[in-house]
């Protein structure tokens, strides 16, 4: 994909805070909601009245899904269009997603022993955010094309030869994670993981 | 259990595999019944006695009746006839609230730590004994029809002369179309509603067998477990119908925290919930045919019918979705007892403190056999015509880890007055006086002038913990 893509034209001497500042704004936004839902939930007299108890914990719980989920569909196209290459593009897509799994493997220290709580991170709701990242930024590098090329630069096939792939199949996998039937398959396949490394985690 | 090796990395991804190969070929073995000598002089001397279906459903919280009102539209119709022409027991608990060890407990009539299914990944023991063997050797016909979901490959169960069950989607099941291993043969079962196939594959079994013999007959549901899928006519049934009310703590995407997400109910608390309620209903109906069937019967006035469920469920109370936790509603369970013969003032509650483990022991004692000394439980037999409120002073609840469910190890001790939890790591005790905080949302531990009750408490509980075993 890396061949087939740089010979985008990139701004020179890319700023890394200034290139990297999407990814951060998404993880920041991440870690913030996480820290409301964990100081929120289970005390409505926190915030005065249910009602406000109750929408804030929706917003929050409903807001973290977006950088969750989506980030790279401004991360990417942002980042890469500030000068950032495609790895660099790749980690700062991902990196909500990555956050996403490692907030809930220290959560899971609480239940879990270490390893375990590491092991954590493989579930289906971390591989669905990092397929649907994948998707995203397969989109986002098609509207970075188009930004910097015009439709004429929409035009040649490698770009969609690879393009769409990458995007095919980072959206498969979130399907796979949380969607098909719930999740549930993926989950399975998880816990069998599990059983064969910790037996029953007893 | 910390460090994982090359070997345990690589054995993950074998086992990973290996799941992949098992969902493409199904099961290939276990599920057949086998039948046990019977001796025929207890089988002589029990010909009277009385016959039994016990309905066992899934995550079925206890005030999740029509008669207590807690739901205000909710219709039971069928299951509060079996309260009004039997009795309630109004403190049920089960040992374990989770799906696997319960039901263990059930058919076992001993705790986890003891039959050794501690969550839904430790295999069932084939020699585990059960209700069923004791009772076909005193010449009863037994049959278990539904869902086993426990661990290990599907065994044979001794004891029975039908074993039915499923076990797709990790035996969980499914709500349509479920394909059945009836008597160890896979069997499609196209254009089904499982509570509905079920109903009627008891419904023949039960058709089936000599009038004159005493029966046993375990119909076990999935519903109304997750998914949460109400029979397609029912579907919708509640839209506008006032339902119990979201819990002040509970909020409507708690579904999609992450000590929820893993019970498969993501989704706007709300919906789930009714579609719970409607899925409820329909099992409700169900149950409706096995009364009239039983109502028309020989041994109508001889046949023990009990209602109970393998754990409770939380709709909110404290931000849960789900159940494991030692709280009243994740542990209670309805169960109702029907015996027009054997009851004399039927439509009563009993408030004695009963157990799932209770299950076997009260079978046996109905039908007059001895009890086997593996059983932990106690007969209610004898609550059925007086209750006891001292019967039992204080019951015993364990739960064990079961990745990924965010809930620590626990032991807890629950009285007529008081749940005393104790976690085995992440979380300090809690107390809670269940007279004045029912629900469970005012943790007393640590507050001054609790510390006599709380070291009372803890030292019935480590009695407990070591009786359990």
């Amino acid at each position: 994909m890396t061949a087939v893509m740089q010979d985008v034209g990139t701004p020179a001497r890319p700023r890394p805070f200034h290139v990297g500042v999407p990814a951060l704004i998404s993880v920041a936004t991440i870690i913030v909601l996480t820290l409301v839902i964990t100081w929120g939930w289970g005390q409505p007299e926190r915030f005065g009245s249910d009602g406000i108890y109750r929408a804030v914990m929706n917003v929050a719980v409903l807001a973290r899904l977006g950088p969750v989920y989506l980030a790279a569909l401004v991360v990417w196209p942002v980042m890469r269009l500030r000068g950032a290459s495609m790895p660099w593009a790749a980690v700062g897509a991902l990196s909500s997603a990555i956050t996403f799994g490692i907030i809930g493997a220290i959560g899971s220290l609480t239940y879990f022993p270490p390893a375990q709580a590491a092991y954590y991170v493989l579930n289906p709701m971390v591989v669905a955010a990092v397929g649907s990242q994948v998707g995203c930024s397969a989109i986002g590098e098609v509207y970075v094309r188009w930004r910097r090329g015009g439709l004429a630069a929409l035009g040649t096939w490698r770009l969609w030869a690879v393009a769409v792939p990458i995007g095919v199949a980072g959206f498969t996998l979130m399907y796979v994670g949380v969607i098909w039937d719930g999740g549930s398959h993926w989950f399975y396949l998880w816990i069998r993981g599990f059983m064969a490394l910790f037996g029953t985690g007893q | 259990m910390n460090e994982l090796t090359r070997r345990q990395v690589l054995a993950g991804a074998a086992g990973a595999g290996a799941t992949l190969g098992l969902a493409a070929c199904g099961p290939t073995a276990g599920g057949q019944p086998i039948e046990v000598p019977v001796d025929a002089t207890l089988a002589t001397a029990h010909t009277d006695s009385p016959s039994f279906i016990v309905i066992l459903s899934d995550d079925h919280r206890a005030d999740h009746l029509e008669l207590t009102g807690v739901a205000p539209g909710l219709r039971t119709p069928n299951l509060d006839r079996i309260a009004a022409e039997g009795v309630r027991f109004t403190d049920s608990t089960v040992t374990t609230a989770l799906c696997s060890p319960s039901r263990a407990s059930f058919v076992t009539g001993e705790y986890a730590s003891r039959h050794g299914v501690v969550n839904n990944m430790t295999d069932w023991n084939p020699d585990n004994p059960t209700f069923f063997e004791s009772l076909a050797a005193a010449g009863y016909r037994c049959g278990y029809i539904g869902k086993w979901h426990m661990p290990g490959s599907l065994p044979d169960l001794r004891g029975v002369d039908t074993f039915i069950t499923f076990t797709v989607d990790e035996g969980q099941g499914v709500y349509f179309d479920c394909p059945l291993v009836i008597n160890g043969v896979d069997t499609p079962r196209p254009g089904t509603y499982v509570s509905t196939d079920l109903t009627d594959l008891a419904l023949e079994w039960l058709a089936a067998g000599d009038p004159e013999q005493p029966t046993c007959l375990v119909l076990a549901h999935k519903a109304v477990h997750q998914p949460f899928l109400p029979p397609t006519d029912l579907a919708g049934v509640y839209d506008g119908v006032p339902l119990m009310p979201t819990p002040s703590e509970g909020f409507t995407w708690e579904t999609l925290l992450e000590r929820n997400v893993w019970e498969g109910t993501a989704g706007r608390l709300e919906d789930v919930y009714q579609r719970y309620c409607e899925t409820l209903l329909g099992l409700d109906r169900e149950i409706g045919r096995i009364l009239d069937y039983v109502d028309a019967s020989p041994r109508a006035q001889d046949t023990v019918v009990v209602y109970t469920s393998d754990n409770g469920y939380s709709w909110g109370e404290q931000t849960l979705t789900g159940k494991r936790w030692a709280y009243d509603v994740s542990a209670d369970v309805p169960l109702l007892v029907r015996w027009p013969s054997g009851i004399v003032d039927p439509g009563t509650e009993r408030a004695a403190p009963v157990l799932n483990i209770d299950l076997a022991p009260s079978l046996l004692d109905m039908a007059g056999l001895p009890i086997p000394g593996t059983i932990q439980g106690r007969s209610w037999a004898p609550l059925l015509a007086a209750d006891d409120e001292q019967w039992r002073p204080a019951v015993y609840y364990e739960y064990f880890a079961d990745y990924p469910y965010q809930v620590p190890p626990n032991q807890a001790i629950r009285t007529p007055e008081w749940l005393y939890i104790e976690y085995d790591r992440g979380l300090p005790p809690e107390l809670y006086a269940r007279v004045d905080d029912s629900d469970q949302r005012n943790n007393l531990y640590g507050d001054p002038g609790t510390e006599v009750i709380v070291g009372e408490l803890s030292a019935a509980l480590a009695q407990l913990r070591v009786e359990a075993r």
